[in-house]
């Protein structure tokens, strides 16, 4: 799992007062390799991480939990392997 | 339209985290889960670290775990799981896992005194097995003439709460069985032992009557010495949600320091150490002055009792302490009234509580209200606090007894409930019986009728098992150290890293020119190094396994990927070691004589093909519902279903005797089961009529939803017993020279001895080295600054710590906290070897300590 090729995918669930959720969406959108992806209004933030120059995809999610308006960061999915840009054939049935 | 892996990944990890948490997204966000993540398998486990035992979904792809997530269909975490918990999987491939078994050796020989040589597995065991010979050898020759309840024996084996239960199984038949050496103790007994002595005294039968979904019931939670936002987080965000969702709802924090529990508190209340036992014998007065008792429960369901006191510190027998304890060890029950219990507690007042403890009158009163006020639902939860604890069995009593009182128990939301620490301490340790007074499901080594049972399911002449209680966990050091133990064998634990005081009984304990001592690890730990010979081992999913949790769940995996190297599971090595062994050199000839068929085979023969291990083929591949393939390499080495065979033989002990556990292939199927399981149902409240089974059973005639304790029926029909013990003073308190308190615990991205998680890149960046925790006022007192570095002594030892004022626990002033993660800062070499002398387990949250400048 632990190899120089590795790319670390994750994703959580990064609680917020429902009011913040727009303020901490933006916060995080602005670190490099992480993307919110919706629940900003219920204050339950959906958001992937990968690595990137800031830092591998898990030392960033360990920091959350310390950003303003954040409540608590749990993470639900972690993918690390080598082939993350390898393409796959999809058929179409 | 061209898609990488990528996408698919992604996709998948957004829909995951989005069900979890019941939001909505847009269909194009997840559009591509439905296609599956692209080769890999996945399949459930459940996690390697603590006694919550989470469920996690593995993903696997070429023989190697590349993905992990938590496992929405787990009731214990339902799709979450812990930061340790996501970076799991990366504990196997730490860059330094042992592959190779390695031998001390000077010129080409073993060496006490050599260096660490990689050797092949048959010069390990040859090796390894000339020494145990001599010691069993040894052992004869000082129990001739001894009748079975007065034999010793030279070697032991040191196991743990985290082996699988078929591990536990499998060592505790080779020692007790096989080399008839009651010498085997597990890590559990740092950790569990006076919980057990509680529920055993209180209530005749091991582990909680209530389970997880109290988190959910209760009104009142109150956690006594239990960081469970650190330690247990998937059950602090459960109990955080009913806090915040349900009216009424109160949290109350009892801690020697203040720690992150305490940002949820409704009443934070910080207690000088040890003064529990009066915080909880001033609630039972409260509740009997203000006659808020329940006196229907307590007149049909409770005996009241007193136990010795004055009973010393289980130290070494010539400490002045202990020379000085009237009733030194004692422990046998006497009968009282409840006038007479009453009377003992009377003196507990709310101004002595407050006094002895420091806590604020009113925050004591108002937790006293909560308990006895008939309408709230209390869970009590605690961990090492109350465990760790010169009277932890006490200690767990008096709680029980506050419940008792009020007869708020095994009903959903009434809840004492003693957490656990490791995965499968219940599982593993407690249920299989792996102490060196146990046998499994709850019999003992002491009570012939108990020794005959298990004789007879593992087909062995009668008198074999020994009836004489072996060395507990301390003991074992204390005896190497003594040159009364030779061998002496570690699985699955760090004990050199753990025991307490390190530099007076663990290391010359071990490095004793006459020891012999083998460590069992997939990483060179602190006690790897300190020992002879090093067996290299498969951890977690590179094994099939089963854990148990702390709500009695018992939980199993399939192997996963293979171990690297040559490294081996401790099943397989227990059972090949076993084969070294002819019966004529482990039992003297008059044994063997009542056995004549077992002449001539060896030991694996006799223990594991025994035609109930051996019983259940191995097809060559497990497959699952799903159709998936998974291997097994103990099954196809032994050429048997080991961990079958293992599994049900052990179920025979408990099965109609309120232990039950369900048929093997269930759990493979279930997200883990909590016993007794009867009939394929599983058992949520112990002791409740309409909940558990045997309350219809045993007392036909009860009311309908009444309780009755059966684990007592035969002692005094079915009561549970409240027994009164005062407040006694801890073994080391502080003085002139060492002023301070130290307590010792873990922090929440470090698991146990760090052996792991250390090797973790992100959780080793996180909270790389141990520090001090401290009061600012002390360190300024002491001429210290944060982020600098401070000796620490004690007695016993110094260990030198960087400063920490600001952070995540908060001691008072006369208080230090030392996690025990940490290989280059072990904190046990100041810790002292005293333990409770019911339950033996060393106390780690109290002894004496200076700090200075580094």
């Amino acid at each position: 799992m632990e190899n120089s090729n590795t790319m670390n995918l994750c994703s959580c669930i990064v609680h917020t007062r429902p009011e913040r959720g727009a303020e901490v969406e933006e916060r995080l959108n602005n670190i490099p390799g992480v993307e919110v992806h919706g629940g900003v209004d219920e204050g339950k933030l959906i958001v992937t991480v990968e690595d990137s120059e800031a830092g591998s995809a898990g030392d960033v999610m360990m920091n959350f939990s310390s950003l303003e308006g954040v409540v608590s960061a749990t993470l639900i999915y972690h993918y690390g392997g080598d082939d993350l840009n390898e393409e796959v054939v999809r058929e179409f049935n | 339209m061209s898609l990488t892996r990528r996408d698919f990944i992604k996709s998948n990890a957004i829909a995951a985290a989005a069900a979890t948490a019941g939001v909505t997204l847009p269909a194009t966000k997840t559009a591509l889960a439905a296609d599956g993540d692209a080769g890999v398998r996945w399949d459930k486990a459940a996690c390697r670290y603590c006694g919550t035992g989470c469920s996690v979904l593995i993903g696997t792809k070429d023989g190697k775990v590349v993905a992990s997530q938590g496992d929405p269909d787990a009731p214990v975490n339902k799709g979450l799981n812990c930061i340790k918990g996501y970076f799991l999987p990366k504990i196997l491939y730490g860059e330094d896992r042992l592959t190779k078994p390695l031998l001390r050796k000077k010129n080409g020989k073993y060496d006490k005194n050599g260096k660490f040589e990689e050797v092949s597995w048959d010069e390990a065991f040859d090796v390894m097995a000339e020494k145990w010979k001599a010691a069993i050898k040894k052992s004869w020759e000082e129990n001739k003439g001894k009748p079975v309840d007065k034999l010793t024996s030279r070697v032991a084996m040191f196991g743990s709460g985290q082996w699988t239960v078929w591990e536990g199984y499998a060592a505790s038949k080779l020692m007790k069985a096989g080399f008839r050496s009651n010498n085997i103790d597990p890590n559990a007994r740092h950790c569990m032992a006076s919980a057990v002595g509680a529920f055993i005294r209180g209530f005749g039968i091991d582990e909680p009557m209530g389970c997880y979904d109290d988190l959910e019931q209760a009104d009142v939670f109150v956690l006594w010495g239990s960081n469970m936002a650190e330690m247990h987080p998937i059950l602090w965000s459960r109990l955080t949600d009913t806090r915040l969702t349900k009216p009424g709802c109160e949290v109350h924090v009892l801690s020697t320091y203040k720690h992150r529990c305490f940002e949820l508190a409704d009443n934070g209340m910080v207690f000088t150490p040890q003064t529990d036992l009066a915080i909880l014998n001033f609630i039972a007065n409260y509740i009997i002055q203000n006659k808020a008792y329940n006196k229907e429960f307590i007149e049909k369901h409770v005996q009241f009792n007193k136990t010795p006191t004055d009973i010393g510190y289980g130290l070494r027998a010539n400490d002045p302490r202990e020379k000085k304890a009237k009733n030194r060890m004692k422990g046998k029950l006497t009968k009282i009234t409840f006038e007479e219990y009453a009377k003992s507690v009377e003196p507990y007042t709310l101004e002595k509580a407050s006094k002895l403890s420091g806590v604020p009158k009113d925050k004591l009163l108002r937790l006293a209200k909560a308990y006895a006020d008939p309408k709230k639902k209390v869970m009590s939860l605690w961990t090492m606090g109350f465990n760790q604890h010169t009277r932890g069995v006490w200690v767990n009593g008096l709680c029980y007894n506050v419940h008792l009182l009020m007869g708020k128990i095994s009903e959903p939301g009434n809840s004492p409930f003693s957490l656990t620490g490791q995965p499968s301490a219940c599982g593993t340790a407690r249920e299989v019986g792996t102490f060196c007074h146990r046998l499994p499901a709850d019999l003992v080594v002491k009570k012939k009728a108990h020794r005959d049972i298990a004789e007879k399911i593992w087909k062995l002449p009668e008198g074999t098992i020994p009836g004489k209680v072996g060395y507990h966990a301390v003991k074992m050091h204390r005896m190497l150290k003594d040159g009364k133990l030779d061998c002496y064998w570690q699985q699955c634990n760090n004990n050199m890293q753990a025991a307490a005081n390190m530099n007076n009984e663990s290391y010359p304990g071990w490095r004793n020119p006459n020891a012999f001592i083998t460590v069992t690890d997939p990483y060179p730990t602190v006690s790897a190094q300190a020992a002879d010979l090093i067996l290299p081992t498969a951890m977690w999913i590179e094994k099939e396994g089963a854990y148990g949790n702390a709500e009695r769940r018992t939980q199993f995996w399939r192997q996963q990927v293979r171990a690297p190297g040559e490294a081996k599971s401790d099943l397989w090595q227990t059972m090949e070691f076993a084969k070294r062994f002819k019966m004529e050199e482990v039992w003297p000839p008059e044994l063997l004589d009542k056995a004549p068929e077992y002449k001539g085979k060896t030991l694996y023969e006799v223990l594991y093909e025994n035609g109930q291990v051996n019983k259940f083929p191995y097809e060559g591949k497990i497959t699952d519902d799903r159709g998936n393939e998974y291997e097994n390499y103990e099954s196809e080495h032994f050429g048997f279903y080991v961990q079958k065979g293992l599994f049900e033989e052990y179920a025979s002990f408990g099965r109609g005797h309120a232990h039950d556990l369900a048929p093997f292939d269930m759990y493979h199927k279930a997200r883990g089961l909590r016993w007794p399981v009867v009939d394929g149902k599983e058992t949520l409240y112990r002791f409740r009529e309409g909940y558990d089974p045997y309350v219809a059973k045993w007392n036909p005639d009860g009311e309908k939803g009444d309780v009755f304790f059966y684990g007592n029926k035969k002692k005094n029909g079915g009561k549970a017993n409240i027994i009164t013990a005062p407040y006694e003073p801890p073994a080391e308190s502080p003085d002139d020279e060492y002023p301070l308190w130290l307590c010792t615990g873990r922090v929440l991205e470090h698991w146990h001895s760090g052996s792991m998680t250390r090797r973790v890149p992100e959780l080793y960046r996180a909270m790389p080295d141990a520090v001090v925790y401290m009061n600012k006022k002390d360190a300024k007192k002491y001429k210290l600054r944060n982020g600098r570095m401070a000796k620490i002594s004690s007695r016993r030892g110094t260990i030198t710590c960087k400063v920490e004022t600001r952070g995540r626990n908060q001691p008072p002033e006369g208080l230090v906290f030392i996690p025990w993660f940490d290989a280059g800062r072990l904190v046990n070499k100041l810790t002292l070897d005293a333990t409770d002398p019911l339950s033996k387990e060393t106390d780690y949250k109290k002894c004496a300590v200076k700090i200075s400048k580094a």
